[in-house]
């Protein structure tokens, strides 16, 4: 299966991941970006604070304390760089065969997980909220179920919102006809063009 | 200890701290996909070039001004 490398706190054992997909990377490069610009804004005024200081006042010009100062920009950008990834890998959307679960971290210490049951769900939606989304290809799905299920800057929501749909359909099909769902394992774009939705073997 | 020598230990703590914290949570859910624990070994690979640095030029600014 595509998704046998991953497992979630809380899996079943015979619980099939049908889709898996963190936030759109985007987030995590714009996150980055931010940090970045901070540390070279920072690293603009030092060094503008300095020449003022050594041409304006004959302030004493020291490499040493300008090279500790730069190894720190560096750390502090790769800390950065490994606390946003971390957060980021950590934010999951998972379907699996049963659920749809969403797992979201907020800080070291604390992760919200929120699940609903594929059964449960009665509506689904998808919007792209601004220009960006739509260039890029991201945006928020909303799954109505016991309580309204929102999953932001998921990529590709509308193959998703599609895949949510045939999924429903085929539980719907299945309670009429008393069998076990076959559900289809969602393929991401660009594969999923000609190779449509592969089924999965039913589970026991 | 100077109040310099301070400052710098404390900063490196505080990094430090920031960086491991998020290592070990991300190590923890290494079973989420394959790309947890190489992204771990480069950024503290990383991150240790950038504390030699640091530790390599404040060693070097203590030689300077005794």
């Amino acid at each position: 299966m595509r998704y046998d490398f991953c497992r979630f706190a809380g899996q079943g054992k015979d619980e099939i991941i049908l889709f898996r997909a963190h936030r759109h990377p985007i987030r995590l490069i714009s996150r980055i970006g931010q940090q970045l610009f901070m540390y070279l804004s920072l690293t603009f005024v030092v060094a503008i604070i300095g020449y003022v200081l050594t041409r304006a006042f004959n302030f004493p010009s020291d490499g040493a304390l300008i090279n500790i100062f730069y190894s720190f920009i560096f750390l502090a950008l790769i800390t950065t760089i490994m606390a946003a990834w971390s957060l980021w890998y950590r934010s999951l959307c998972i379907i699996t065969d049963s659920r749809l679960v969403k797992i979201v971290p907020k800080g070291f210490f604390y992760s919200y997980t929120r699940e609903l049951r594929l059964d449960g769900i009665k509506d689904t939606s998808f919007s792209y909220e601004n220009f960006f989304h739509g260039l890029f290809n991201y945006g928020k799905l909303q799954v109505i179920g016991g309580g309204t299920f929102i999953v932001k800057y998921i990529p590709n929501p509308r193959d998703i919102h599609h895949y949510l749909t045939k999924l429903l359909r085929i539980i719907d099909a299945a309670k009429a006809s008393s069998t076990k769902p076959i559900f289809p394992e969602f393929i991401p774009r660009p594969e999923w063009k000609g190779k449509g939705f592969k089924k999965t073997m039913p589970t026991s | 200890m100077n109040i310099l020598t301070f400052v710098f230990i404390l900063c490196i703590v505080v990094l430090l701290a920031v960086h491991a914290l998020s290592a070990v949570q991300l190590y923890k859910q290494r079973s989420l996909g394959p790309y947890a624990v190489p992204s771990i070994l480069v950024l503290s690979g990383l991150w240790a070039v950038g504390l030699l640095s640091a530790v390599i030029n404040f060693a070097s600014y203590l030689a300077s001004i005794s």
